[in-house]
């Protein structure tokens, strides 16, 4: 059980996508203008990796190791275009088109090959659905941190479905919410981040 | 089994799996993807006609361009029988030319004056005031440059547009048969 709450954190915390490994940076920069996108962007994520890392763990012993990478990309660029039809269908219009091609670019996502590389290929289903969860929800947390911070300081709304609402407006800085801003305050994030995760790590020590 | 068979046969066995999936899901998904889309691309011509069902894109010369009129279109119902035009417009209001505002104005069989209504704009103040008080009735009778000085550049553009607007649709003589080669 102590081995699975650590799989679990340490995709969550110590080994987070954004924040520590640095991989999937590309929706972290793209989609994180508006909490809304970051939170559907991330929920695409959470699920392709879900689903990714179970199916890849059940046929582990039967993948010949010389194909094991174009057997990677075909099974995550099949579950990619299932959630992005699913998506196109059922969410709604301007969500999806503001997510646009990123939900497309998850099949070249570090983290979902990176996982399934590493980890679901080499140990057992319920191990990988939960570092599917801890890495998924990690990326969410990462994702949804930025965008929080860019909304608000970037406009100083903060919007859902289509509701806006009006927190200090008057003060906003408007460059957090254009491309530069995006690359700024991921920087700040990270800093701030490590800070606190190498303070725990010292201190658990 | 020697690689050479066994590796092209995991492969192919793996996309044809993964291509039964895509299948599956597309049909699934399908149906709804394509009423959305109609719903989204024809959401103006539902606003101006509950019977809507086909349109049909008509030339329009450039003077009508130049006035501001993007496109021209005469619907049709369930039966094909036409049932009015729309116009779908983008002029320069007080916001400027890099924020302009888009609006669809439509008129029934007879060409008289049916509905407005606004698609899109960046004005703000008084000239975003102006828009949302606007109406179909306000707008007939208003009289150009004598409102509220704020809002006038915006009033002047808009009903200016609506003018021309009017006079395009109440000269149509002849009413026009659908045809399936002019569907947008």
């Amino acid at each position: 059980m102590n081995n699975k709450k650590k799989i679990f954190l340490n995709g969550l915390f110590f080994e987070n996508p954004i924040f520590v490994v640095f991989l999937g940076m590309c929706p972290a920069l793209g989609t994180t203008s508006r909490v809304e996108d970051a939170f559907y962007m991330s929920l695409c994520v959470v699920m392709v990796l879900l689903i990714s890392n179970t199916f890849i763990s059940l046929i582990r012993k039967i993948i010949p190791n010389e194909v094991r990478i174009p057997i990677y990309i075909i099974i995550i660029a099949t579950i990619v275009s299932v959630v992005d039809m699913i998506f196109h269908a059922y969410l709604k219009y301007s969500i999806y088109q503001s997510l646009g091609s990123f939900i497309s670019l998850i099949v070249v996502n570090c983290i979902v090959l990176a996982r399934a590389e590493t980890f679901s290929s080499k140990n057992d289903v319920l191990d990988s659905i939960i570092d599917a969860l801890g890495f998924g929800l990690g990326f969410s947390f990462a994702l949804i941190i930025v965008a929080l911070f860019r909304e608000l300081v970037g406009t100083g709304f903060l919007t859902w479905n289509g509701q806006s609402i009006d927190l200090f407006s008057k003060y906003k800085i408007s460059l957090f919410s254009d491309n530069a801003g995006a690359f700024i305050s991921l920087g700040l994030l990270v800093a701030i981040y490590n800070l606190i995760i190498n303070k725990i790590r010292r201190e658990k020590r | 089994m020697n690689n050479f068979i066994k590796l092209p046969l995991f492969l192919g066995i793996v996309g044809a799996i993964c291509g039964g999936v895509l299948t599956l899901t597309y049909y699934i998904t399908k149906d709804k993807i394509a009423y959305d889309e109609y719903i989204r691309v024809n959401s103006a011509f539902l606003e101006h006609f509950n019977d809507f069902n086909k349109k049909n894109i008509v030339n329009i010369n450039d003077d009508l361009k130049v006035a501001g009129i993007e496109n021209k279109y005469y619907v049709y119902n369930n039966n094909l029988d036409f049932i009015g035009t729309v116009y779908k417009c983008s002029v320069v209001g007080y916001a400027g030319v890099s924020n302009p505002i888009k609006f669809t104005v439509s008129y029934d069989k007879n060409g008289k004056e049916n509905h407005f209504v606004i698609l899109s704009h960046s004005e703000t103040n008084q000239g975003k005031i102006f828009l949302e008080w606007l109406s179909d009735d306000k707008l007939s009778s208003l009289e150009m440059g004598k409102v509220e000085t704020g809002s006038t550049i915006t009033f002047n553009a808009v009903k200016k547009v609506i003018d021309i607007c009017n006079e395009d649709a109440s000269s149509l003589i002849n009413i026009p048969k659908y045809e399936e080669s002019k569907d947008e």
